[in-house]
């Protein structure tokens, strides 16, 4: 499942990833690296699908750091740090580079029960991000982020058989703070003109459908998400995003991970994806690639979900 | 597992907490009302822009105060301000003691919201807004600073003309408000000691109307909705009787007459020009075989309103234009003077500071913004307004910073068609900037221009603020070379033409009877 919390903005695609009812085993930790891209030409303009000269394909890259630790077996916090790079293959416009929000997630299993043929898991997380540089935030579609501290909320149900079919749904809620400073005395939204250069900015909510398989060193999976921004305007023709658009999409996403061993060592994770409808979106195309190492740190802990 | 789902519910509770804690930034400035600093009742003795006396348009005397007639007006204003709804105490507050800065601030949301580019046609071409199909997209106008600055000075200039008229009627028939006629009306704005018949709001109401209705024809229905608000709120706070405000209704609408008829001959609708003038334009810069500036957009887009320096200056005459305002020649292409500045360029645009970028935005004053002019516009009203100047003084100001502004972009325009100098960008593609490329030449930066301007006026009027103004005006100008869109030399040589030029409009300020 990749994360997407924002127009063009990935998470990592780490192997224990926010948003997923894996777990790193307490006492150990994963580490590692991840590349990810993504990319549009074509972008929906409120709701017209068009492309611009002036930017030509919008290319974003990331290397991203992303440690999980398994404080129990059912409790994980992860941290993850971007850094990222824009790219216009037209026009004058600059492309940015930087460090962009740091994002601490603590990750919990409520449940993991015996249900007729299977197992029915219940879990969630509750996330944090701040921006960790100064970058450009009113500079859409090359901005490296949008500038807002983030408090993040999400549940997961799965359900899967003994023999490792699974089925998923998982539901995000993302609080945004306002961007304090746009670095401008004014500006015109909803036909309105605002002065200050503090920006309110809605929340975000997304869903994600999943099916897949996972034997514990393999996982195939393919996620169906939709993104909704609750509130905001349409980019006005011809103009440049702004951060209170209202932000749309639907992704569909194919994950794979594997891990060299049981337990410990290296394990990879391959996702790639693309964007089937949106608002104020770009129509990207998107792949992470991340390589983890995961290693045990101290004792293996007892302590297990109950299955009350 | 008790213990993480409470922990989970709780970090949700807390997550709510914050997020209902969100507030909204308030959309417009909110000022306390004041009482004026001053009466100038002598206004009538000062020199009106266009008008040719301030009794060019009579007013009738108004009723008697002891008149049934007049009687029954504030038997009225009694009934309607004694209690105010909210609605009517919320437009009490908007256009409380200084109308006049909220229909600047009016004008700047319009400009917000028509300063935006048409899209290019599916044959890479773009269409034009039309004044004949202003509904049509492109919707009419647009309007780029040009068109922007232009619109504030009609609106501050014909206020000031149309409020000097309503003083000399004001000092004329003595008719004060009407809580000075009957002590039980309430009120609910300061008292002001200036005779309220005509009433200055409606004036400003009228006139600003008019003119805004005739540049933002898509909005008229809008604008005349605000307009009577701003009336009626006159009522409302028991300050006016009805026939203060018809009386002062037709004097704005008549002042108005005159404006619109200089802005239908300012030259301001050949502006845009038209396919041949931009042919014939690029054909004789190209002979001169010097590198001359390209579109840089894709696909490239007819060079911005090249007649603009072409359009009738306020403070001096067209002839002056090509001569006194003509600038030198900036070094030529290619020699050494030139790349040591297109170098410039290049390290801002491979290293610029995170200061230097958070300042290019900052004076960006682009698309779906207020523009430059406007941007100085809003400098100006807390000074206005701390100081408590009148309407008639606060539309003073702005006649004179918004005439200096609009010389200042006719004679940048005219330099700009007449140099046709390239962007740092035509002449080196490695340059990439952190603000569009905007669609005409270089020399000199329109940016510099209008802030220098626009500084040497206000710091006549808040001479305390002075080093101020000039402080800004010189981040505005340097803005665009921190956004790689200009050279050092386009924006020094900016500010020298904007101070030349707002010298001229404060002559003419230190003249006209006020000072």
């Amino acid at each position: 499942m990749l994360g997407v919390l924002l127009l063009f903005l990935m998470t990592s695609g780490m192997a224990q990833t926010p948003a997923d009812l894996t777990f790193v085993s307490g006492g150990s930790i994963c580490a590692g690296l991840n590349y990810g891209a993504n990319s549009w030409t074509d972008y929906w303009e409120g709701e017209t699908l068009q492309s611009n000269g002036n930017v030509g394909t919008v290319t974003r890259q990331q290397i991203g750091l992303a440690v999980n630790v398994g404080i129990r077996d059912w409790a994980n916090v992860i941290l993850m740090l971007p850094w990222v790079r824009t790219n216009a293959s037209q026009g004058t416009l600059n492309g940015q580079s930087g460090l962009q929000d740091v994002s601490l997630f603590v990750k919990t299993l409520y449940l993991d029960r015996k249900m007729g043929p299977g197992y029915l898991l219940l879990g969630g997380n509750l996330g944090f991000s701040i921006p960790v540089s100064p970058y450009l935030v009113d500079f859409a579609p090359l901005n490296l982020g949008w500038g807002t501290t983030n408090l993040s909320l999400r549940q997961m149900a799965s359900y899967i058989t003994e023999k490792g079919y699974f089925v998923g749904l998982k539901g995000n809620y993302t609080y945004r703070s306002n961007i304090s400073n746009i670095h401008r005395d004014f500006y015109f939204d909803q036909g309105q003109a605002h002065y200050g250069n503090e920006v309110y900015v809605h929340d975000i909510v997304d869903w994600t459908a999943a099916i897949g398989y996972n034997t514990g060193r393999l996982l195939l999976e393919v996620d169906l998400n939709q993104t909704n921004t609750l509130g905001g305007s349409d980019i006005r023709a011809w103009d440049p995003g702004f951060p209170t658009n209202n932000v749309d999409f639907t992704t569909v996403t194919g994950r794979l991970d594997y891990y060299f061993n049981e337990g410990r060592g290296i394990n990879i994770s391959l996702t790639g994806g693309y964007t089937l409808a949106g608002r104020n979106a770009g129509q990207s195309i998107f792949g992470n690639l991340a390589i983890n190492y995961l290693f045990p740190v101290w004792g293996q802990q007892a302590d297990q979900p109950e299955n009350n | 597992m008790k213990t993480p789902i409470k922990l989970l519910f709780l970090a949700g509770l807390l997550a709510l907490a914050v997020s209902s804690c969100k507030k909204e930034p308030l959309p417009s400035p909110e000022y306390d009302a004041y009482t004026w600093s001053s009466t100038d009742m002598n206004a009538g003795t000062w020199k009106p822009i266009l008008l040719a006396s301030p009794d060019q348009f009579p007013v009738a005397a108004p009723a008697d105060p002891t008149s049934a007639e007049f009687l029954g007006e504030l038997e009225a204003v009694k009934t309607m301000s004694a209690n105010p709804t909210g609605s009517q105490q919320d437009a009490i507050a908007r256009w409380s003691t200084n109308g006049f800065i909220r229909w600047n601030e009016i004008a700047r949301e319009l400009v917000a919201k028509y300063f935006i580019f048409p899209r290019a046609n599916a044959d890479g071409n773009y269409t034009l807004p039309s004044p004949a199909k202003p509904d049509v997209y492109p919707f009419f106008p647009m309007a780029t600073p040009p068109y922007a600055v232009r619109a504030y000075s009609y609106l501050s200039a014909g206020t000031f003309d149309a409020l000097i008229a309503a003083w000399h009627y004001k000092g004329l028939y003595q008719r004060q408000a009407p809580s000075t006629y009957d002590a039980s009306i309430t009120t609910h704005l300061p008292n002001q000691a200036v005779p309220a018949y005509p009433s200055e709001d409606a004036v400003i109401a009228a006139f600003s109307a008019t003119i805004l209705g005739a540049m933002f024809p898509n909005e008229k229905a809008y604008i005349n909705e605000l307009a009577e608000e701003h009336k009626n709120s006159r009522l409302w706070a028991g300050m006016n009787v009805a026939s203060d405000l018809t009386a002062g209704d037709a004097l704005g609408r008549e002042i108005a007459t005159i404006f619109l008829a200089r802005a239908k001959t300012d030259k301001m609708g050949a502006a845009l020009g038209n396919a041949a003038d931009w042919d014939s334009i690029t054909v004789a810069q190209t002979a001169k075989g010097q590198p001359i500036w390209e579109s840089l957009e894709i696909p490239a887009r007819a060079m911005l309103a090249p007649n603009y320096g072409h359009v009738v200056p306020w403070t001096f005459s067209p002839a002056e234009v090509t001569t006194t305002f003509r600038l030198q020649a900036p070094p030529a292409v290619g020699t050494p003077a030139f790349q040591e500045q297109l170098d410039e360029v290049l390290h801002f645009s491979k290293g610029a500071s995170t200061k230097e970028q958070q300042i290019a935005f900052r004076w960006d004053d682009g698309t779906s913004t207020y523009t430059p002019p406007g941007h100085w516009n809003w400098i100006a009203e807390p000074y206005v307004q701390q100081a408590h100047l009148n309407p008639l003084r606060s539309a003073r100001v702005f006649t004179y910073l918004n005439m200096a502004m609009m010389d200042a972009g006719i004679c940048t325009w005219d330099n700009k068609y007449f140099y046709f100098f390239p962007r740092p960008t035509n002449i080196n593609p490695d340059i990439k900037t952190i603000l569009p490329v905007p669609n005409f030449p270089s020399y000199p930066s329109g940016h510099s221009t209008f802030s220098a301007a626009a500084a040497t006026v206000l710091g006549h009027f808040f001479p305390e603020r002075n080093a101020f103004f000039e402080g800004e005006a010189r981040e505005a100008a340097l803005s665009r070379l921190y956004g790689c869109i200009h050279y050092r030399f386009d924006c020094e040589d900016g500010i020298t033409l904007g101070n030349a030029i707002g010298l001229r409009s404060v002559q003419i300020a230190q003249a006209d009877g006020a000072e």
